[in-house]
């Protein structure tokens, strides 16, 4: 089996225990044990709350990096749809790639190739085919982590098409294998990430055996050095094959999905924990009228993800400014190469992860669940985080499963030491 | 024989808190996810423990919720001080409702809750005193 690694990491040498980041988490997936938030793998979905609310900036990113380029023999570059939202809306697209491949690379590849063929393949799909209803958009990692850790009941409901990003991958990878002749292990294949949700999902994919993404690198990373090459740069020089359309950048923006899917009855929601809202009432059977659901982790959908330098809300106005001012070269080759192109489809079940489980033998399930109650009725109901767990119930439950202690609670400690004392007076 | 181990939980419920109805039912579905029951099963447990739950605020004067988790079945119950149903059978028809205006606005009172709450039950009873109050209880069979 493959090992539950996420990109997300504390470090230690900032993190201070606040339990903010704690406090935060859709999963209760963190705990502060001495001091030091610790996240429970089998319960992280990469949403980035903690990252967000950290003050300390103690969540680090476990990624890759420009020097990767040189392990590979021909290097494709594909910027994330948000990539070109993050730069001034004035900004020439043809000149943007061309600045990017620059950084080392052999082509740039833009994601935002495989939304023109998706976008009508979604619309396809809700009409004919028979999925549960409402469709679950499939496109964000953190959301079908979440879906798979609580709310394994909607498993049925997610759209069965990869994300672009890996869609855009296979394409890339397949375009170089056969118009220049190159194998798999000769290519890299680079991403330009939004957020730890996508780095994770290259080490540790959703419904792939494998990813077609060699390296992922924070959007951030690679930020100053474009900039830098952009400003140095004549007018006239410009990307010849690039493939950015401007009309598809919308893409990243919450709602964007359904528009350019041309899907009326939907759903766009963003922040997780609304998406965790959303979810509830489709477990109720309270939106089995609605076609489709986009939902986003991050704050106005994927413009709004952590490893971008720009505000969601100002990279939503450069989008309409892009938009507004290009007439940009596209990439001649893509017709014929879509034409022949299938592997839209998610390949690997997605299965749900039993981490919310007390226990796997029911009668035992119960058992354990009575000494939760028990043991959260004797504590103080204040939520307060000072054990290191985000409430009083969570507490309990890691008690009963071993990985807590009744003293860890600093009003029981208190009132153990008071009977102490008055033990000894006596 | 060993004694049987059973999980309960109450809950009260206050006449016409809007603001919170719902917390009791989502409180009960967190619990029946934590145990590891089935999704079909947790789903109609949840539609039953909703539609009690609804009903005590915007039908009674207030009133209790309890769920018992057996080995071999779920039981959710309520239990509430009044005013009570005059024809339960006229209650169970689907679409009756004698929901006031403010229930209406809010999104409540289709008339379906009892239906539903029968038809996601394997064993389903009611009784009801006018002017006295009313107890319902809905099994669900485990396995
Ligand atoms: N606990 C209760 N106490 C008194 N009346 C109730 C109670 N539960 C249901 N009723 C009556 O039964 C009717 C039908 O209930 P229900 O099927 O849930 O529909 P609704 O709640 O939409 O009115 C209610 O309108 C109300 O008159
Ligand atoms: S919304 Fe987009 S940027 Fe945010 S986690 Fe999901 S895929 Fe990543
Ligand atoms: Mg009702």
């Amino acid at each position: 089996m493959r090992k539950d690694v996420h990109a997300v990491k504390v470090r230690a040498d900032r993190c201070t225990g606040c339990t903010r980041c704690m406090q935060s988490c859709p999963t209760e997936a963190i705990r502060v044990k001495a001091g030091l938030a610790v996240i429970n793998a089998a319960r992280c979905i990469d949403c980035s709350q903690c990252i967000e609310s950290c003050p300390y900036d103690a969540h680090s990113v476990i990624s890759g990096s420009l020097d990767e380029i040189k392990k590979y023999k021909y290097t494709i570059v594909i910027p994330a749809i948000t990539f070109a939202s993050q730069f001034p809306g004035d900004v020439k697209i043809d000149k943007l790639c061309f600045a990017l491949r620059k950084l080392g690379f052999d082509l740039v590849f833009s994601e935002g190739l495989a939304v023109d063929y998706l976008k009508d393949r979604i619309r396809e799909i809700i009409v004919n085919e028979q999925i549960k209803k409402p469709i679950i958009s499939s496109h964000c990692p953190a959301v079908i982590r979440l879906i798979q850790t609580k709310y394994s009941s909607l498993i049925g409901h997610i759209m069965p098409t990869g994300s672009p990003v890996d869609i855009a991958a296979n394409m890339a990878r397949n375009l170089c294998k056969e118009n220049l002749g190159l194998t798999d292990s000769e290519i890299g294949v680079f991403y330009l990430s939004p957020c730890p949700a996508r780095v994770t999902n290259v080490t540790n994919p959703i419904g792939m055996q494998e990813s077609a993404i060699n390296v992922t690198i924070p959007i951030k990373d690679v930020y100053a050095e474009v900039l830098r090459t952009l400003s140095g740069m004549e007018d006239s020089f410009v990307e010849l094959g690039n493939c950015m359309k401007p009309e598809n950048l919308p893409w990243a923006e919450s709602g964007g999905q359904a528009l350019m899917s041309g899907v009326d009855n939907y759903i766009a929601v963003s922040g997780i924990h609304e998406v965790a809202k959303v979810f509830d009432r489709i477990e109720m059977g309270e939106l089995d009228d609605v076609d489709f659901i986009e939902a986003s982790s991050c704050i106005g959908g994927c413009v709004g993800g952590p490893l971008n330098i720009e505000n969601p809300f100002v990279a939503q106005r450069n989008i309409r400014k892009l938009a507004e001012n290009s007439t940009q070269g596209y990439f001649q080759m893509i017709d014929s190469v879509l034409a022949q192109f299938k592997h839209i489809y998610l390949t690997e079940e997605i299965s749900p992860r039993q981490t919310n489980i007390l226990d796997e033998d029911f009668t035992k399930a119960i058992e354990k669940m009575k000494q939760i109650e028990e043991i959260t009725s004797r504590l103080r109901g204040l939520d307060c985080g000072s054990c290191g767990a985000p409430s009083c119930r969570a507490l309990a439950e890691d008690i009963v499963q071993g990985k807590a202690r009744m003293e860890d609670c600093v009003f029981y400690k208190e009132q153990q030491h008071l009977w102490r004392l008055e033990d000894e007076s006596e | 024989m060993t004694e049987e181990i059973v999980a309960s939980f109450d809950y009260q419920i206050e006449k016409d808190d809007f603001k919170i109805a719902g917390s009791a039912s989502s409180h009960i579905k967190k619990i029946l996810k934590q145990l590891g029951l089935p999704n079909p099963l947790v789903r109609r447990a949840s539609i039953i423990a909703y539609e009690l739950e609804i009903n005590l605020v915007i039908h009674t004067v207030g009133g209790a919720m309890h769920l018992e988790v057996h080995p071999n079945c779920v039981v959710i119950s309520t239990e509430d001080m009044g005013p009570g149903i005059e024809d339960v059978d006229q209650a169970m028809t689907e679409g009756y409702s004698t929901a006031n205006d403010t229930a209406r606005e809010m999104g409540f009172g289709a008339g379906m809750g009892l239906p539903n709450i029968r038809r996601c039950s394997d064993e389903f009873s009611i009784r009801s005193t006018f002017g006295t109050g009313t107890w319902i209880r809905s099994e669900i069979h485990v396995g």
